[in-house]
């Protein structure tokens, strides 16, 4: 083979490799669209928490403008880890995008909406809130506190001790005050405990963290509840630790 | 004129290599897409902590089942054979060890470290990084869900020690991991440490380490992180793709092991 020969070969292999990457960026096609669903819940901190994939349908309503695509109908299915295309879906139109989740209580993006070709359509469901525990009070003054507080919930057990209370910065995740249960309902649906030591706490969010004592003194995480502290405003508190240094070549950064 | 065609022919091949690491590799490993006409949910947190209480002492069995729930909730089947695999064992084996006290325990600063190696290779956004708070903060509300998970703490603990200082391998994974979903589908969790200050009453002190770039982009931020990971894969050679996975559990203070359970 001349070297001519191996010149067009080699430029006809550039051009298609680089034909491979311009598309492995995504189709140009005028029709279809992504979509998924996902399921999300409430934390203590007021944001939601992403808590996995669930299954989606979409249909087609009406045209916006000129659409074009013959697919009007896609699910359901579940789409893990990332969107599912829907081939030849019609665009621009607006579609149904719906979670199929039986224990959707509220609709977090609108069920409907404008879609394009190439977009990505994502249905959001939040399926429940945080209501495992809570607190009463719920709030504190700090320059007053209540003698006691007791915290509703399930699960809640004396068996190899009284249950232990912690009181978690919402903000660092720091433990400012802890005490140790002083009386449980029997049938483990609440506690009650004295107010600890609060006097180096500033006003700010907190997590009242319950858990059980288990056989081996350790302790069993049963469930939290939110509280706020008020009437001490801190001096400004704290940046995050800095960030931990990066491990060297090859070596682990394991806890010695 | 030959040796120029033989050095243009190789970086071709070369090209072809990396770009099959990056779609096979790199993207699908950090993200992918898997379809089933299946209706029922996949990867909760409920099916994540139900598995986790299964586990009692160094039961394998059970170990490796919670292992497998974690990675459900990213599609691996497009990684390259044995990779998931090699991931999933060395994760498996750490537990082990750690259960029968004979391995080490990880930090939740591993956590930071490990998510900010993956974020900074990837050249994602200042508010796909994470920090120490964030991890604490992401467990405490996904508490009421992954108890199980999150699991035991020692009783004597000292105010001013941290809610879950040091985790378990699989535990600490599953943190990360977990957290890592947040911040690529989730807004709340899209948000740097001052704009989280400034969302949640503004008295706190923060210096953005990073600060944010100037300007608000109309994109959301679930696009700007996915077209960031897929600049960022593509820019990697493909040995550093490769051993990504592995750094990363280096990172996390996963101990490597020859697959055999210390005595």
């Amino acid at each position: 083979m001349n070297s001519r020969k191996i010149r067009n070969l080699l430029v006809l292999a550039a051009f298609s490799c680089m034909a491979v990457l311009i598309n492995c960026g995504g189709s140009s096609s005028n029709t279809g669209f992504k979509v998924r669903a996902q399921n999300f819940a409430f934390g203590f901190d007021g944001s939601l928490l992403f808590v996995g994939d669930t299954s989606v349908q979409a249909f087609w309503l009406f045209d916006n403008g000129a659409a074009q695509g013959q697919t009007k109908f896609f699910g359901p299915a579940l789409c893990v880890g990332g969107p599912c295309n829907v081939s030849d879906g019609r665009v621009p139109a607006t579609w149904r995008i719906i979670p199929q989740n039986g224990a959707c209580i509220q609709f977090l993006a609108p069920l409907d909406r404008n879609v394009t070709a190439g977009s990505t359509q994502v249905a959001k469901c939040l399926v429940s809130a945080f209501a495992s525990f809570a607190a009463s009070p719920d709030s504190i003054d700090l320059l007053n506190p209540p003698a006691t507080v007791t915290v509703t919930g399930s699960g809640i057990s004396g068996g190899y001790g009284m249950p232990v209370i912690q009181y978690y910065d919402q903000y660092s995740g720091v433990l400012v005050a802890s005490t140790t249960a002083s009386n449980i309902a029997a049938d483990g649906s609440w506690l009650q405990a004295s107010t600890p030591d609060l006097s180096s706490v500033y006003t700010g969010a907190y997590n009242i963290v319950i858990s059980n004592v288990a056989a081996d003194g350790t302790l069993e995480l049963l469930g939290a509840a939110p509280i706020s502290a008020w009437n001490r405003d801190p001096a400004v508190c704290c940046d995050p630790p800095p960030d931990p240094p990066p491990c060297g070549e090859n070596r682990e950064c394991t806890i010695n | 004129m030959n040796r120029r065609y033989a050095v243009l022919a190789l970086l071709l091949i070369g090209s072809a290599l990396v770009t099959g690491a990056v779609f096979v590799a790199g993207g699908r490993l950090v993200r992918g897409q898997s379809q089933s006409n299946a209706t029922e949910n996949s990867h909760s947190l409920a099916r994540i902590n139900d598995k986790a209480g299964r586990i009692t002492g160094s039961d394998e069995a059970a170990i490796r089942s919670l292992t497998d729930e974690v990675f459900n909730g990213f599609d691996s089947s497009q990684a390259p054979a044995g990779t998931v695999d090699a991931i999933k064992e060395r994760l498996v084996r750490a537990e082990i060890n750690y259960r029968a006290g004979v391995g080490k325990g990880v930090s939740e600063f591993g956590i930071v470290r490990m998510h900010n190696l993956l974020a900074g290779k990837l050249g994602v956004p200042d508010y796909a990084m994470t920090n120490v708070f964030e991890v604490r903060r992401f467990e405490m509300n996904a508490l009421p869900y992954i108890p199980n998970l999150i699991g035991r703490s020692n009783a004597a603990k000292a105010i001013g020690s941290s809610f879950n200082a040091t985790l378990s391998p699989i535990q600490a994974f599953s943190i990360a991991t977990l957290l890592m979903q947040q911040k690529l589908y989730n807004e709340d969790y899209q948000v740097t440490q001052a704009e989280w200050v400034a969302k949640h009453g503004g008295n706190h002190a923060t210096k953005e380490k990073n600060p944010s770039n100037g300007g608000k982009s109309e994109k959301p931020r679930s696009r700007e992180i996915d077209e960031a990971i897929e600049r960022g894969a593509g820019s990697l050679r493909s040995a550093e793709l490769l051993n990504l996975p592995g750094a990363a559990l280096d990172a996390l203070g996963i101990e490597r092991n020859e697959g055999r359970t210390k005595p």
